[in-house]
């Protein structure tokens, strides 16, 4: 079972990856809405993988990402982020995202952030 | 404790008259010295292991694997850091040392800061 926390307090991005996640038997996703529910999660359990959003009530998903690092570095993390991928990259160089998704994730981009973290775990 | 197995990315062929890999996790190989009663004891090579992007966990967990207890970098990010004090391996920076020779020595007359996240590639401040 892959276990994923969606950390975003957007409601289109959270109910689309929660309905193609829904369909899967072998995943299970729990959802955040902010930035210190979900590290207060990861604190008492890990999960496979994290994928947060760029903005958060409370934090960006920068400064999550830096905080989850120091929490648990095994916890996998990608992120929801409209920036162009060069970008992405600096601005998030050194943290270990294993994907940028794109606001509103599909379909397709889950499937190939799955096959990612099949070759990561 | 004044023995240690030290892990130091190189670039090829490794061994003690290498240079030093930039970046840990991008490295040719590793070279890995056993010092025992601060002497180097043994002096091998172990080959680095490629990894996906955002997997950079692989080689915190092969080096861990092999017993290597410190890794002296030159440049690496926060999470593969956080990661390696996170299973106990200490690392130190190279203090500017290129080649594997005099960064050991370095090191066994504590002369080596430890790394830190003011030294981490990007989200820890640059280098």
């Amino acid at each position: 079972m892959v276990t994923i926390l969606l950390v975003s307090s957007n409601a289109d991005s959270l109910t689309q990856l929660s309905s193609i996640f829904s369909k899967k038997k072998d995943i299970k996703a729990v959802k955040a809405d902010s930035g210190d529910t979900a590290l207060q999660i990861i604190k008492d359990k890990s999960y496979d993988l994290v994928i947060a959003d760029t903005d958060l009530p409370d934090m960006s998903g920068i400064e999550f990402a830096r905080k989850l690092v120091t929490i648990n570095p095994f916890v996998n993390c990608a992120m929801i982020s409209g920036l162009m991928p060069d970008d992405f990259h600096e601005v998030t160089e050194g943290l270990g995202i294993i994907m940028q998704l794109p606001r509103i994730p599909g379909k397709d981009d889950v499937e190939k952030l799955l096959e990612h973290l099949n070759k990561i775990l | 404790m004044n023995n240690y197995l030290i892990a130091v990315p190189s670039n090829n062929p490794g061994g003690m008259d290498a240079d030093l890999a930039g970046h840990f996790g991008h490295c040719d190989i590793f070279t890995l010295v056993n010092i025992e009663e601060g002497k180097i004891s043994d002096v091998k090579t172990l080959p680095s292991v490629p990894h996906e992007q955002g997997g950079c966990m692989a080689p915190v967990n092969y080096l861990s694997g092999e017993g290597v207890n410190i890794l002296v970098a030159g440049g690496m990010g926060m999470r593969p850091l956080m990661g390696f004090e996170s299973v106990g391996i200490n690392v130190y920076h190279y203090n500017g040392h290129t080649k594997i020779s005099d960064i050991i020595e370095a090191f066994i007359d504590d002369k080596l800061p430890k790394f830190t996240s003011e030294n981490t590639c990007g989200g820890g401040g640059g280098q």
